[in-house]
């Protein structure tokens, strides 16, 4: 039994770049059928944030992609290969002095996720009606709201909300350099669904928002990720919007008939194209 | 006249100046840089690097007491002062003990342990025997909040034996570094944790020389490297040592080596041949995690091209 025959997942991401910003530094990547799913927000002036983001996704990919060592392993290695490659990149040209990202990445094995996970990208599970973060902000504000000092909302609402501690390219680093990479395991039972998101929706709208419009679209990846962003939007669209829906299918029910069959859509709403754009204003 | 020389004593002494000029008072607590990277002249470096693991030790060792005695010294300052203003020494112990501590603060030694990484100077800006320390505090944001982050980095110049010292704070608005944001070339000793483990030495030469690897983290990767490919050790050797050649596995519990092979050309241990880990499991190459018990003293030939003598430390300790 192949670990890839495993999953059943049923995904779909996209990223938006809201209402106020001109560029795009989010970025996401998803591959069903190898259980990854990855959120990234890259950070840096001009297009040197996307830049970040792009080398973040090529280089996790590339790496988590070569099946060896344990998943854990992988993902360290491959967030280092990607920190150490966006860190040589913004040190040796000036116009990318400072580039670095966040991001965080989920491997779904054999019934277990796997997380990675550098800075205040955020991964959400949802199970039994009920929404949980499971990765911890690396950023002041966020430390206040996991310890409980801050609420939600008081949170989205802080002046200091857009300060992270941890990034991924601001040093040269080793896997396991213990104040790098947060990772840790979680079994994700049939019918449980995760959900990655970058601040951009996390900032805008209440995970129990979240909950509400996964629950109105339940079965329907990609107008969960479409409306999640809309509503987003909706609430000024300050930042770059990406989020990722996956959904492990209940074994057993209507759904596994298409077993195997590694159901994979990705939806990108650019701004030309997607409905989202209504929101634009353009 | 012969150039001067840093020795560990010196590293250390800069160390906890750095860690006093560093110090964060609070209400309630004095907390402490708990990152600090040390810069040697290359010289230094290159005649240091075999005992950076005990400077590491005796330095940490150094760190905690130097708080200790800190923490001490306020408190015999912040009592006598209280019992002569307030009390005029005649408070019975009991009620002195019931009674508010005023500012008595904890001197707290950072909770992810003292964290130690050696680096040689890279810009040309030692001179030998400079020990130049830079150390990083993140503050905590319950005292800086409002006020933006929050990273307070000291350099410490430790120049013919005297110290000085630069502040400053890093508030920028996007990525706030947990540690240094200048680096250079980092040794395998950034990946050390706070206990300054020492598992293995491995000895090799290949094609660029001779080389002594100090095992000081639980795994680690063997190989050409590559784009791609995270390797501990980096071989330069021919192509038939593959990129990810073999992992090397320390088990706390068992207190045993293992190891992977995960090559093209295979690997022996003491001249048997590894069984690969690697298997094709439907339609596609995987990690099946096949591994091999490592002795303490092993010979371990790559792809018939190169050997690493591998001997497991005596003082590496055991998890119960």
């Amino acid at each position: 039994m192949s670990p890839i025959e495993e999953n059943h997942l049923v995904c779909a991401g996209a990223t938006d770049t809201g209402r106020l910003r001109t560029n795009n530094e989010d970025s996401f990547y998803l591959d069903s059928a190898r259980g990854i799913l990855m959120v990234i927000d890259g950070m840096g002036g001009r297009a040197a944030g996307e830049i970040a983001a792009e080398i973040a996704l090529r280089a996790v990919r590339r790496r988590l992609e070569r099946r060896t060592g344990s998943v854990k392993e992988r993902i360290r290695e491959a967030i280092t290969l990607a920190n150490n490659e966006i860190y040589r990149e913004a040190v040796s040209r000036p116009e990318r002095a400072g580039m670095a990202c966040v991001l965080t990445v989920a491997v779904i094995e054999g019934g277990v996720v796997t997380v990675g996970h550098v800075g205040d990208t955020r991964l959400y599970q949802l199970r039994d009606g009920r929404i949980e973060k499971i990765t911890r902000d690396h950023s002041p504000v966020g430390i206040l709201e996991d310890r409980g000092e801050l609420t939600e909302i008081e949170a989205m609402r802080h002046p200091g909300r857009n300060e992270v501690s941890r990034g991924v390219g601001v040093a040269e680093r080793a896997p396991d350099d213990d104040d790098f990479i947060e990772i840790f395991e979680r079994s994700l039972t049939p019918g449980a669904a995760l959900l990655l998101c970058s601040d951009g929706l996390s900032d805008s709208i209440t995970s129990a928002q979240m909950l509400s419009i996964i629950e109105q679209y339940a079965g329907r990846p990609e107008e969960i990720v479409e409306r999640l962003i809309a509503a987003a939007n909706a609430a000024g669209g300050k930042d770059n919007i990406t989020t990722i829906y996956a959904a492990n299918r209940r074994s057993g029910s209507g759904d596994s008939a298409r077993r195997g069959s590694r159901i994979r859509k990705i939806v990108w709403p650019l701004v030309t194209a997607a409905p989202i754009v209504a929101h634009k204003g353009t | 006249m012969e150039s001067a020389k840093a020795t560990g004593e010196e590293i250390i002494e800069a160390m906890l100046g750095n860690l006093r000029e560093g110090l964060e008072p609070l209400r309630y607590s004095v907390v402490a840089p708990g990152v600090y990277h040390v810069y040697l002249h290359e010289r230094d470096y290159g005649r240091l690097q075999g005992i950076f693991p005990r400077i590491q030790q005796e330095a940490r060792q150094a760190l905690t007491e130097e708080m200790r005695l800190l923490e001490q010294a306020e408190r015999g300052k912040g009592l006598a002062a209280m019992m002569q203003s307030r009390f005029k020494g005649r408070l019975p112990e009991w009620m002195r003990l019931a009674m508010p501590e005023g500012r008595r603060r904890n001197y707290e030694a950072p909770a992810e342990g003292w964290q130690i990484a050696f680096h040689q100077d890279a810009d040309g800006d030692l001179q030998p025997g400079d020990v130049a320390v830079h150390s990083l505090l993140t503050l905590p944001p319950q005292i800086e909040m409002g006020e933006g982050l929050t990273t307070k980095t000291v350099r410490t110049l430790r120049r013919d034996g005297a110290l000085s010292h630069q502040e400053s704070y890093s508030t920028a608005s996007g990525a706030t570094p947990d540690s240094f944001p200048t680096p250079r070339e980092i040794t395998s000793m950034s990946a050390d944790g706070p206990s300054g483990r020492e598992y293995a030495t491995i000895r090799y030469s290949d094609d660029a020389g001779e080389h002594r690897y100090l095992m000081t983290k639980e795994q680690v990767v063997i190989g050409r490297g590559g784009e791609g490919y995270w390797v501990d050790v980096e071989l330069n050797a021919s192509s038939k040592v593959s990129r990810e050649h073999l992992r090397l596995r320390y088990d706390r519990a068992a207190g045993e080596f293992y190891l992977k092979d995960l090559s093209s050309f295979g690997t022996t241990v003491n001249g048997e041949t590894t069984p690969s880990s690697i298997e094709e499991v439907a339609g596609e190459w995987l990690d099946i995690n096949r591994e091999v018990a490592l002795p303490a003293r092993a010979r371990i030939v790559l792809a018939g091209m190169v050997a690493l003598d591998f001997e497991a430390s005596t003082r590496r300790e055991r998890s119960g």
